[in-house]
């Protein structure tokens, strides 16, 4: 009993000071503001009214959340028939296929992002092929700097996230479930929209809302491969807390997103099955 | 058309893999090429942006830094995390599924919200910004991979054991040590090893808690921004075999240990 109470205070002291003092102090410096670079301590919502009333803020976050969508919906759409593939396989070749996904994850964020900006870049791989097999005259210069670049490199980086749960999702589901589809009489489409599609909703759902939640919070690869039309939310945040050197104004931004994204997870945790993500 | 289904199948798959490797490949491939652009074809193959890394004494220091921040972090995220899912899975608590929730959350959500709120937290606690308090952000984010993957393996791990340990006369502290920490010891190593992993690559919470001493990714992610180098994709050439061969090491034990399981359950 001792020794559960001591674990147990251990456990709070973590979730208090990594946590709860963090988000309070997020809080707290939202309701401060700013004058001739001095922070004043004294209660206001002029920080949020400011985000409500201008435009720019509210019309970024629209924004922001159609390019998350974009990117979480193709990425669903691409790892859903992926992880198909790669249950079907069987032996070692499913260990390694199913590892290959995730491998990138652990292989270098920043890598990726800069790399997508060479692959597209004018003088980069994409154009030199194209120009080499001349089916363009020119190298182009409108693959970078934009909003599909912003989704191309963010796909990249999502898919292995949306991948994780869907194929655990897939994995699970036991195969005398549809053996006995079979035995009444379930075709092959039949029984995977019946019984393996509804199975696996879960497992969508939770990937959905990885790819979404990790998109919508990627400042890096807008700032190094979306130019200035591909800037979403998070750009604007870490401008507050940079160059424009206006915390107040930056935890209020972070405050709108964490609210945001909260209601995003307790909407998908309905459905889905946020500790899918750590299975194998 | 079944024959038509499978190749279309092997097609889709080969695209998607092309798709997620194409950016390493291609830091491979242009790591060893002479030209100072990335342009394709490539006229000439080189070493040069290796040996160019080991004169180059900031990015030694920067790797330093980054193993000062990842170790340490670990080593606290392991302790963390094997200790939470020892408590969420052995005892009931009320408020337990809200606490597991709550240290879930920097996993799931995006690094820039744990790193604006804990930069204003050392902000207001005037705590200046060091390799200690990118510890601390890197801490929160490891916590979680370790505890449920440690959680998933005390789930399927004979309770009964520690019972009989303790029948025994051993103390709960000698039980966990001696029975319960070897059984589980496969996943707090995988916890470890993605934790590391995954923090010595990290830059979206280091970039709000970074002073002046930068980590490999922080510093990388500065010369990216002033312009082209290849030693940044000589750099990542080694990081992605390193971690590329983390990987392997604890895909193999994966491997072995479902093996093992399917001949228990035989």
């Amino acid at each position: 009993m001792y020794g559960k109470n001591l674990m147990l205070i251990m456990i709070s002291m973590w979730v208090l000071l990594f946590i709860v003092l963090p988000v309070s102090a997020m809080l707290l410096f939202s309701f401060w503001s700013i004058e001739n670079f001095q922070i004043i301590h004294s209660f206001s919502i002029q920080n949020y009214s400011k985000i409500f009333q201008d435009p720019i803020y509210l019309s970024l976050l629209w924004k922001t959340i159609k390019l998350a969508l974009i990117v979480a919906v193709l990425s669903a759409l691409i790892s859903y028939p992926l992880a198909l593939f790669v249950n079907h396989q069987r032996g070692i070749l499913k260990t390694i296929l199913f590892l290959g996904v995730l491998a990138p994850l652990w292989v270098g964020y920043l890598v990726r992002i800069y790399s997508w900006r060479s692959i597209l870049g004018e003088s980069g791989f994409i154009n030199s092929l194209l120009v080499m097999t001349g089916i363009l005259k020119q190298p182009s210069s409108s693959l970078l700097f934009n909003s599909s670049a912003v989704v191309i490199t963010m796909l990249c980086i999502a898919i292995p996230f949306t991948f994780i749960p869907i194929y655990s999702a897939i994995e699970k589901i036991p195969g005398n479930l549809l053996q006995a589809a079979a035995d009444l009489g379930a075709g092959g489409s039949r029984a995977f929209w019946t019984v393996v599609f509804p199975l696996s909703m879960p497992g969508v759902v939770t990937g959905f809302m990885f790819a979404f939640i990790t998109s919508f919070g990627d400042y890096m690869t807008p700032s190094l491969v979306g130019g200035t039309s591909g800037i979403m939310y998070g750009n604007m945040i870490q401008t507050q807390f940079g160059n424009s050197y206006n915390w107040p104004l930056g935890a209020a931004l972070s405050m709108i997103m964490l609210l945001f994204l909260l209601a995003v997870i307790a909407a998908a945790r309905r459905i889905g099955n946020v500790q899918a993500i750590f299975e194998e | 058309m079944k024959y038509l289904k499978y190749v279309g199948a092997l097609l889709f798959a080969f695209i998607v893999y092309t798709f997620l490797y194409l950016p390493i490949l291609v830091t491979i491939l242009f790591s060893f090429n002479e030209s100072k652009v990335q342009v394709l074809p490539i006229k000439k193959l080189t070493f040069e942006w290796y040996r160019g890394l080991f004169s180059n004494t900031e990015l030694w220091v920067a790797a330093k830094n980054s193993l000062l921040v990842s170790l340490p972090a670990t080593l606290c995220a392991i302790v963390f995390g094997t200790l939470a899912a020892y408590l969420f899975q052995r005892y009931r608590i009320r408020g337990g599924s809200f606490l597991q929730f709550l240290i879930l959350l920097p996993y799931i959500l995006p690094g820039i919200i744990i790193g604006t709120s804990l930069n204003l937290l050392f902000k207001f606690l005037q705590v200046d910004a060091s390799l200690m308090t990118v510890i601390i952000g890197h801490i929160t984010f490891i916590t979680p991979v370790v505890m449920f993957l440690v959680m998933d393996r005390l789930k399927r791990f004979d309770r009964n054991l520690e019972f009989a340990s303790m029948d025994l006369g051993a103390s709960p502290m000698r039980t966990f040590l001696l029975i319960t920490l070897p059984n589980i010891k496969g996943a707090v190593l995988a916890g470890a090893l993605l934790g590391l992993t995954i923090s010595f690559d990290e830059v979206i919470v280091s970039f709000f808690l970074i002073g002046t001493d930068n980590t490999l990714p922080m510093l990388i992610w500065s010369m990216i921004r002033h312009g082209y180098s290849p030693q940044i994709n000589a750099v990542y050439t080694l990081i992605v075999l390193f971690s590329l061969g983390l990987i392997a090491i604890a895909g193999s034990r994966l491997f072995a240990q479902r093996n093992s399981k399917a001949i228990t359950e035989e």
